[in-house]
């Protein structure tokens, strides 16, 4: 079954007045008095669609989308992964899922036994004292630690500096650090890097008794171990300030080193970047931060915690009685299907897995980028150098772009191709941020270096394919400046006519149109690669690259 | 199962093509003090780390919970989470791989399947709270309203949040740790003792002590309580008090703000946030066809009017078209977020809850407005029928007297510790005790009916309630 071309009409032009989708059985206790000056007069204008039409509604949409299951999704700093299928069995466990949040801790104890293993394992894998999972993501993550820093110095009894109000953060960090300083009241200033690194004498310069922390990544955001990390950690001790991780690129040293080991002391992670929980189209995923002792009383309430076992009471329970803590950040205590996951992936890795985890992204980046480095600059890579890349690596085409030929171009065409293009224009413009992880097979990482060797020769040789692209049958490229310009937020509450889909002319349905790629220029890519992608090849690929159209 | 496809002869031939002996030369830049020189120590693991191992553990976990929602339970429990019907359409589609494996639609030609969901989305929740823009989803209830607050407090420029005593003590929690550390105060304006729901002339006053300050009303409707709050009565005298106290609402200076915190199931019974004055709506989307899932991870819903559209936070995707004029969608108003505008941001979100929206999304139009209507309509005679019988017990009656919706609250004969516990043996869970919730006294009871509960499982409750001996 596959979607028709073209756009799919809105499930609001699929309305048929009086179909449904799903029923009720009728009500079986007396009806009570409306209260009337509540009601509205008539229920909102959701779409009416029989089930037939609901299901393939969606599963055309599904079809729309590239996603880890299908594609190469080589994001940069986004660690798309494998998630497991196992962890979305252990999610829907009835065991898990029936479980209501404000029941007795003594209904519960699987689930938060649960939760305190993996609160264990975190702390062991950050090298750090204690954990709280509540956090929706990683930057609630990064607010939740930012409000236990501010809580611990302005705590008169522990670090006693309420002036310390000033947050570094290196030039190069995610837009996140920066926005969710602004939400603690803090101020934010920005720390050079030079060649991708944290420039030190600058960060001594900017030290001060007013500095509450720098925020790093580390690997950073450029791809790399910055190997100062324990002298930058020395200087903000030396200051009385503290040095905060943002976990985002966790993925290249889980199981090899851990934070708490290199001066970190506090920081978050991303259960959806490093743990495998699926990413969910942008949601949702977690944030757990690890933070040594001294930070542990100011963590949100409440805090899962196991009971000595000559004390009353059940084993495991939620503790409400933190005097010092911040509060609460969230409705109840946290993303839980999400960190269940999480659990059952440390639980399948262990800690050899989980070390081989690392080690096989980290090998897998640098074989990437030593395959593309000739034809895509790689500024921090250099093999004859010893200057390797963690995870992750950045490659700056300038030499491709030097004509009318522009990053987007370049990103544009890798759809043709079936790829989801890297993360673009970060942390530098004009660069394209590429992240393969440990889960990829040896034929797709082959496979991904010749279409980009190929997407190179073209934007020098055929530069109108770049620009086109993607040469999708069902939309090309779309104009993202007039959305902004002219937002259409929501579908108008009166559709004007029912739109019908337009069906396909029997020669387009016979013939796909071919892009207009020159094939008989360059050897069609897949054909060199007998698996693309981890999914099923082909019948998966929501768009037709080169690979399909030489049926 | 650590899910590395690499064979170790490929890892040779990959490190020759780098040029390295081991992967430990990769690591050349940690610094030898980085390095864990020994194995995880990862206690409580499963046996082994095979599938089959996994799945054991995992069981012989989940057994150890007794789920309030499972078959053949009776489930009144509420307080924010739900236990409402989900059709099995909704698991079914919004378990595909190609939702459930993608990333935010950064590249919206490799993701017009879920950017047309979430517009789909966003149109949902505009017709569900009668308000203009709906953004594509923020991470919960509790902070969907401490956003709006933040929008508040950066729209209007001033600085007191008033907010009804009446909201859900970890929204009213959570709201307070947001405004700690910022130039901002946080008011509480009391409920009636009797109605339960906010007194118009407390927040009327609240305004007025404010003495133009005020920079938004947060009133949540059912409340925690279950009572439905005069929203249009509050908001007005907000927006009036302040008004007499001579600051005017105008386009310039828009506040007070009216922030309605709402029920999606509600919307399709009772007036909605845009129908009452509301400038904003804030809610948890748990009951569109999310499970409880022991608190998480839910949704938050997120709307406003038109002119506040680019003070929003959170994701938006707006229509476009492609150069041949098909419709087509995309990631919109970019400049607002935190990867472009860093410290200046509406924001630090840059995720939705995508997969949980795009749930949402398949389960109003699997109801569509009838069935939507019809789960409401049902929860409120259910919830109601409920109430008059054990009203009629004696010793019970009800705490409140205000018009509720599907959860209310019961004052009883005895600790209501006593009736959970032997709810216990019947797979009864009776209600929440209000004074372990922080609402009330340890006599009273909150209890939800939701359109799931039948006859027989409200004999069951009433049965229970009836012969637990009062002390």
């Amino acid at each position: 079954m596959t979607a028709p071309n073209g756009p799919i009409p809105l499930i609001f032009e699929k309305s048929s007045p009086g179909s449904r989708a799903a029923d009720l059985p009728p009500l079986d206790v007396p009806a009570s008095p409306l209260p009337q000056h509540h009601l509205a007069p008539q229920p909102p204008a959701l779409p009416e669609v029989g089930q037939l039409d609901l299901v393939r509604h969606y599963t055309h949409l599904a079809a729309r989308n590239f996603s880890v299951d299908a594609n190469f999704y080589p994001l940069g700093s986004c660690t798309m992964k494998y998630n497991p299928r196992v962890n979305e069995l252990a999610a829907a466990h009835p065991g898990f899922t029936a479980l209501h949040p404000a029941q007795d801790d003594a209904d519960v104890q699987g689930a938060l036994q649960l939760l305190h293993d993996l609160r264990l394992w975190l702390a062991e894998i950050a090298g750090l004292d204690e954990v709280c999972l509540q956090p929706c993501a990683g930057a609630h993550g990064e607010y939740t630690a930012l409000k236990v820093i501010r809580a611990y110095f302005n705590d008169p009894a522990a670090g006693n500096a309420p002036q310390r109000r000033k947050v570094l953060a290196p030039d190069t960090a995610h837009g996140t650090n920066p926005a969710s300083c602004t939400m603690c009241g803090t101020h934010v200033i920005k720390v050079p890097t030079t060649q991708g690194l944290v420039d030190l004498d600058a960060l001594r310069r900017l030290v001060d008794h007013e500095t509450a922390a720098l925020m790093i990544t580390n690997p950073n955001t450029a791809g790399l171990f910055d190997h100062t990390v324990t002298e930058i950690a020395r200087i903000l001790h030396d200051a009385g300030a503290l040095l905060y991780l943002d976990g985002a690129n966790m993925n290249a040293i889980v199981g090899v080193s851990r934070p708490g080991d290199f001066g970190v002391d506090i920081m978050h992670f991303n259960t959806h970047k490093t743990f495998s929980t699926p990413h969910g189209c942008g949601g949702p995923g977690a944030g757990p931060i690890a933070v040594r002792s001294f930070l542990s009383p100011y963590l949100p309430v409440p805090q899962v915690r196991q009971r000595l076992t000559a004390s009353p009471g059940p084993r495991y329970y939620l503790d409400w009685d933190r005097p010092k803590s911040i509060g609460k950040v969230r409705s109840f205590f946290g993303q839980f299907a999400v960190l269940l996951r999480c659990w059952s992936y440390i639980a399948a890795c262990g800690p050899r897995g989980l070390r081989h985890v690392a080690e096989t992204a980290v090998l897998n980046a640098n074989y990437l980028a030593a395959r593309l480095r000739h034809r895509y600059d790689t500024p921090y890579f250099d093999p004859a150098a010893r200057r390797f890349c963690a995870h992750e690596f950045i490659t700056v085409p300038k030499p491709l772009l030097a004509g009318d030929v522009s990053l987007t171009d370049i990103a544009k065409r890798l759809i043709d191709f079936g790829v989801h293009p890297p993360t673009m224009h970060w942390p530098v413009h004009d660069c394209l941020m590429i992240e393969p992880t440990e889960s990829e097979s040896l034929a797709t990482l082959d496979h991904f270096v010749e279409v980009m060797l190929t997407i190179a020769e073209e934007a020098l040789t055929h530069p109108e394919l770049l620009k086109h692209a993607p040469h999708s049958p069902s939309l090309g490229r779309l104009d993202e400046v007039a959305a902004a310009r002219n937002p259409i937020l929501a579908a108008p509450d009166q559709p004007a006519a029912r739109v019908q889909p337009q069906p396909p002319s029997l020669e387009l349905r016979n013939h796909r149109p071919a892009p207009p790629v020159a094939s008989a220029v360059h050897p069609n890519p897949s054909q060199s690669a007998p698996v693309f992608s981890a999914g099923k090849a082909g019948d998966a690929r929501p768009f037709a690259g080169p690979g399909r159209s030489s049926r | 199962m650590d899910y590395v496809q690499i064979t170790p002869e490929q890892r040779r031939s990959m490190l020759q093509a780098i040029g390295v002996e081991s992967v430990d030369d990769l690591y050349a830049n940690l610094p030898p003090e980085a390095r864990l020189s020994r194995p995880l120590q990862l206690t409580g693991l499963p046996v082994g780390p095979s599938e089959l191992e996994l799945r054991a553990k995992l069981d012989q976990l989940a057994a150890l919970n007794r789920p309030a929602a499972a078959p053949g339970a009776a489930c009144f429990l509420g307080f924010g989470a739900y236990d409402h019907f989900i059709p099995a359409a909704v698991d079914a589609l919004a378990s595909q791989g190609a939702f459930v494996t993608a990333y935010t639609p950064y590249q919206a030609e490799a993701s017009q399947g879920s950017l047309q969901a979430f517009f789909e989305f966003q149109t949902q929740v505009c017709r569900l709270t009668g308000l203009d823009v709906a953004n594509a989803s923020l991470y919960e209830g509790a902070t969907a309203v401490a956003e709006a607050v933040l929008m508040a407090l950066n729209i209007t420029g001033r600085r007191r949040v008033l907010a009804a005593a009446t909201l859900h003590p970890h929204c009213l929690a959570t709201l307070r740790t947001y405004l700690t550390d910022l130039p901002a105060e946080l008011v509480t304006v009391p409920a009636c003792a009797s109605t339960g729901a906010v007194d118009t002339e407390a927040l009327t006053k609240a305004v007025a002590d404010a003495r133009g300050d005020t920079a938004a009303a947060v009133v949540q409707s059912p409340n925690v309580f279950g009572i439905l709050e005069d929203w249009p009565a509050l908001f007005a005298a907000a927006k009036s008090a302040s008004h007499a106290a001579g600051h005017p609402q105008s386009l310039e200076h828009p506040g007070p703000l009216a922030i309605a915190v709402f029920n999606p199931i509600a919307a399709a019974l009772f007036k909605r946030p845009g129908d009452c004055g509301a400038d904003i709506a804030a809610a948890e989307g748990q009951p569109l066809g999310i499970p409880l899932q022991f608190g998480g991870p839910y949704l938050g819903l997120f709307a406003a009017r038109a002119a506040f559209t680019r003070k929003m936070p959170g994701r938006l995707v707006g229509q476009t078209t492609d150069p041949q004029g098909r419709r087509g969608f995309c990631l919109t108003l970019q400049t607002r977020e935190q990867h472009i505008r860093g410290a200046k941001a509406t924001s630090n979100i840059c995720t939705n809850q995508g997969l949980l929206a795009l749930r949402a999304t398949i389960y109003l139009s699997a109801l569509g407005p009838a069935g939507l209507r019809d789960v409401a309509t049902q929860c409120f005679h259910k919830a109601h029928h409920a109430a008059q019988r054990i009203a009629a017990l004696p010793g019970y009656s009800l705490a409140y007297t205000g018009d509720f919706f599907h959860e209310f609250v019961v004052n009883c004969p005895c600790p209501a510790r006593r009736l959970i516990d032997a709810g216990r043996q019947r797979s009864v869970f009776p209600g929440l005790d209000c004074s372990r919730l922080g609402i009330g006294s340890d006599r009273q009871l909150l209890i939800a009916v939701t359109e799931k509960r039948t006859q027989a499982d409200i004999d069951r409750l009433v049965t229970l309630l009836s012969e637990v001996s009062p002390s």
